[in-house]
């Protein structure tokens, strides 16, 4: 048997708690009042002693995540009343992983794990978009430009926990705000609600302009619009693009944000309005780039094929965005400025101060949200290595399994918004680093090439700087140096 | 905190920390070891179910949870030294006061889950509802006493030139308050009125050094205790880590009382070695070290020392099993607590229900009813 543990009202009324620290592991045998997680709440630090005895089957909330009381934390499965033998696996609770919100089964709906559905478009769509690139980790950044900015804001859909139906209800049974005041008596309410009827469409007969209970069972015969879905119901999906199935926000409604959305929220606000920061642009020509990246992979394939002798030493496998990502790192080696941050004192005085290492963020559109987690010390990576842990960053964040200490010290930070066609964009500056480097999408475009127009593989990549850094000269430099490696591949070995 | 009082002065004692007895020219031990232990039965108890009950909130079981640990001798060696006729007012932390007066456990548990906006019947076991108004507990007890002196004066064994009842244990009364009540008015108040009427009663004050986070040396220059002269009673403080002393201090301020010598405060020196509540978090304001150097004074502890020569190991055992049990029983009851009927509030309103009190009940229930579909 599982059960599920709420988050309760820890202190008098209080909405939510931060989850700091987990004490548990999935798997891990606990006993009644063993401490589980330690949370902060708006009033306290504490501990959460266990309400069962059993064996942790999952946890569902990660920590650093901000969720509201009522919320699931995790499900236990109990020892009192063991599971029924020959208990297929899918009948257990959805498992979910740490960082999903939970979903709650819909009534009479067997609880069943859900299959995880892909937030980008499989490396096929990006191909397409992008003909040439090996993008095949595409990471995101909140841009300026509206489109993408669209784009951005499905992930803070889907972060959104469901509201439990047991616990929420009025969640469900409040009028949208822009709509007219509904009124009607909480008796009436709820059986709109439970008759699943809009009561802003429900024509009111009652004294004073009031909804009636003859008013709402009236409407339901006649079929009125069903009021928003419950937790339970399957929320509409955007068909066709891609795969990727995202829930569309609904006219009116109030979108909590919480957890990894609301941290990414308020580091943006901070960017937008304390760092004062422009960008530069530049368009470069990386056919040659491309070109050698494919070469490798294909020498990368023919190795890998069982029965070929090795006439030559395995190629370690790299992509275009590993590439680019060595390039903006190693040009950092003759403009430290962009790898630095602003510090304000206290008494007024201000400092810049150039880190000491490179530790290269990379936006990363997860289920959780955008994060933006780091590969240490990556001045000091090769290529090839830069390649391997960008793969992993990729991989583990995707998953949500982002170590915490990999979540945070980014010293500049690197997003590819060209996987959602853009051209290029300007982003936001993170707090703390004085760049972010945003890479377009590559496009077959003419071009002049050696004098002659042809059709060339083409992006535009962006740098956005903190304008008390850097002015924009040097950001210009900075940006031309990784755009000269781009071009020219050998100018690579240059740099650092 | 220069000006106020932060005193190493732990006052009255009669057990030393390491378990070894001392003595007071003024309070001799009254306990002998059946008695201690028994002390020590019900603080190990108090322990149990204050953990237990702390674990349910945390669990989302209980609204709020008052936590006591570390005052477990305050609160059982005061409450010991009363008899089943004394009328107790407790503030909200009392809960060994409660519990050793006979209330069950749960029925602390009803008000802090809130299925009850009182709890028990103040006549059961002579011990008032919790007063979750700081210091409004003191004025009723000290109302309290008056009456009880006017029923004396009723009574045909009544001493008028004593000016003192004559029968056999006549009651008094006892008020638990804490440090920051002392700051309240409605204390201040008590005492005056207490001094003026010479009222059967005695203040028991708690100081368990934090009013939430305010220090009680902030709140008072001199020693609580030393606030009594200035109304014109006896005050007194007691190491209120100290379940021997704590009980002879209060028996003492109990005879005073019961022989018409009027009010006593005693101040019970002890430490909340938890958060003021279950929404509190000490670790913000508590100086580090603090929590260490009175734990090294910790009540249950002492009076286990001081056991330890005439007490086995099974014994102890025997104790700490016990205490679990009683834990366990309380969460299993508290789990099992029914939520009241939606009209139960109008239950204890009036003692005879009135037409009009009648009617609103109905037509309440009717309006709930309007609710199924």
């Amino acid at each position: 048997m599982y059960d599920q543990f709420h988050l309760p009202d820890l202190g008098e009324g209080l909405a939510e708690a931060e989850i700091v620290h987990w004490l548990v592991r999935p798997g891990q045998t606990v006993e009644l009042n063993q401490p589980l997680v330690e949370v902060e709440t708006a009033k306290a630090a504490v501990e959460i002693p266990s309400p069962f005895a059993g064996v942790v089957h999952a946890l569902h909330c990660a920590e650093g995540d901000l969720v509201p009381v009522g919320s699931a934390l995790l499900t236990v499965a109990t020892a009192e009343a063991p599971a029924p033998a020959g208990i297929e696996p899918d009948d257990a609770p959805p498992a979910l992983v740490v960082g999903h919100a939970p979903v709650e089964p819909a009534a009479g709906e067997s609880p069943r794990r859900r299959p995880r559905r892909p937030l980008h478009q499989p490396p096929a769509t990006v191909a397409a978009a992008a003909p040439g690139t090996t993008a095949d980790q595409p990471p995101s950044w909140p841009v300026a430009t509206s489109s993408a900015a669209l784009s951005d804001l499905a992930p803070l859909v889907r972060a959104r926990p469901a509201p439990a139906l047991s616990t929420a209800p009025a969640a469900n049974g409040s009028a949208a705000p822009a709509r007219a005041r509904v009124l009607a008596t909480p008796p009436v309410r709820k059986l709109a609600r439970d008759l699943g009827v809009d009561l802003a469409a429900v024509r009111p007969t009652g004294p004073a302009g009031t909804i009636a209970r003859a008013d709402v069972t009236a409407a339901a015969r006649l079929g009125a619009p069903a009021s928003r879905p419950g937790a339970g119901e399957a929320p509409p999906q955007r068909a066709g693009h891609g795969g990727a199935e995202r829930p569309l926000a609904r006219p009116g409604e109030r979108i909590p944000v919480r957890g990894v959305a609301r941290q990414m929220a308020l580091a943006m606000e901070r960017s937008a309005f304390t760092v004062p920061q422009a960008t530069v642009h530049r368009t470069v020509d990386v056919t040659a780039m491309l070109a050698l990246v494919a070469r490798w992979r294909a020498e990368n394939e023919a190795a890998a094929r069982p029965g070929v002798a090795l006439t030559a030493p395995a190629v370690p496998r790299v992509t275009a965005l590993a590439f680019i990502a060595r390039a903006v790192v190693a040009a950092l080696a003759a403009h430290p400025l962009a790898n630095a941050r602003w510090l304000t004192s206290a008494d007024g005085s201000s400092e810049i101060e150039v880190f000491a290492t490179v530790n290269l963020g990379v936006a990363v559109a997860s289920d959780r949200g955008l994060i933006v987690p780091i590969i240490p010390d990556a001045g000091r990576l090769s290529l090839p290595a830069l390649a391997g842990e960008l793969a992993e960053l990729v991989s583990q964040a995707r998953a949500g399994q982002t170590p915490p200490a990999r979540m945070v010290g980014a010293t500049i930070t690197v997003s590819n918004v060209g996987v959602f066609g853009v051209d290029s964009a300007a982003g936001l500056v993170r707090e703390g680093e004085a760049a972010l480097v945003v890479l377009g999408a590559i496009r077959e475009t003419p071009a002049v090439w050696e004098g002659q127009v042809q059709v060339r593989q083409v992006m535009t990549i962006s740098v956005s700087f903190d304008h008390r850094i850097l002015d924009g000269e040097a950001a210009s430099r900075y940006l031309g140096e990784i755009a000269a490696a781009l071009a020219d591949p050998p100018r690579l070995l240059l740099l650092g | 905190m220069s000006s106020g009082d932060s005193s190493d002065d732990y006052g009255v004692r009669l057990l030393n920390p390491d378990g070894s007895a001392c003595e007071h020219v003024d309070f001799p031990a009254l306990l002998g070891v059946e008695e201690l232990k028994g002390c020590y039965g019900a603080m190990l108890r108090t322990r149990h179910l204050d953990e237990a009950a702390t674990a349910l909130q945390r669990q989302g079981e209980l609204a709020l949870w008052i936590p006591l640990r570390g005052q477990e001798a305050a609160q059982i060696g005061s409450v010991r030294a009363a008899t089943p006729t004394d009328f107790i007012f407790p503030s909200y932390r009392e809960h060994a006061v409660a519990w050793d007066r006979g209330l069950p456990a749960v029925e602390v548990m009803r008000l802090l889950r809130g299925i009850t906006h009182g709890g028990w019947d103040p006549a059961a076991h002579n011990l008032a509802n919790y007063a979750l108004v700081l210091a409004s507990q003191t004025l009723h007890a000290v109302g309290y006493a008056l009456g009880l002196q006017l029923d004396a004066r009723l009574d045909p064994r009544y001493d008028a030139q004593a000016g003192a009842p004559a029968g056999p244990e006549p009651a008094a009364v006892i008020a638990y308050l804490g440090d920051g009540a002392m700051s309240q008015g409605d204390a201040n108040e008590a005492f005056v009125w207490a001094a003026s009427f010479n009222a059967p009663v005695v203040f028991f004050c708690q100081n368990n050094q934090w009013a939430i986070s305010t220090p009680a040396a902030r709140q008072s220059r001199v020693p609580l205790a030393a606030r009594a002269a200035g109304f014109g009673f006896p005050g007194v403080r007691v190491d209120g880590n100290d379940v021997v002393a704590v009980h002879s201090v209060t028996s003492s301020a109990l005879a005073r009382a019961r022989a018409g010598e009027g009010p006593t405060l005693i101040e019970a020196y002890t430490y909340r070695m938890g958060p003021h509540t279950t929404s509190d978090d000490p670790t913000r304001y508590q100086p580090t070290g603090e929590v260490d150097h009175w734990r090294a004074l910790d009540p249950i502890d002492r009076v286990e020392r001081a056991l330890a020569p005439v007490c086995d190991a099974a014994w102890f055992d025997g104790q700490r099993a016990e205490a679990a049990a009683a834990a366990a029983r309380l969460r299993t009851a508290t789990l099992a607590l029914p939520d009241p009927a939606p009209d139960a509030f109008f239950d204890e309103v009036l003692v005879t229900e009135t037409e009009e009190a009648r009617a609103q009940r109905a037509s309440f229930r009717e309006y709930r009813e309007s609710f199924q579909v």
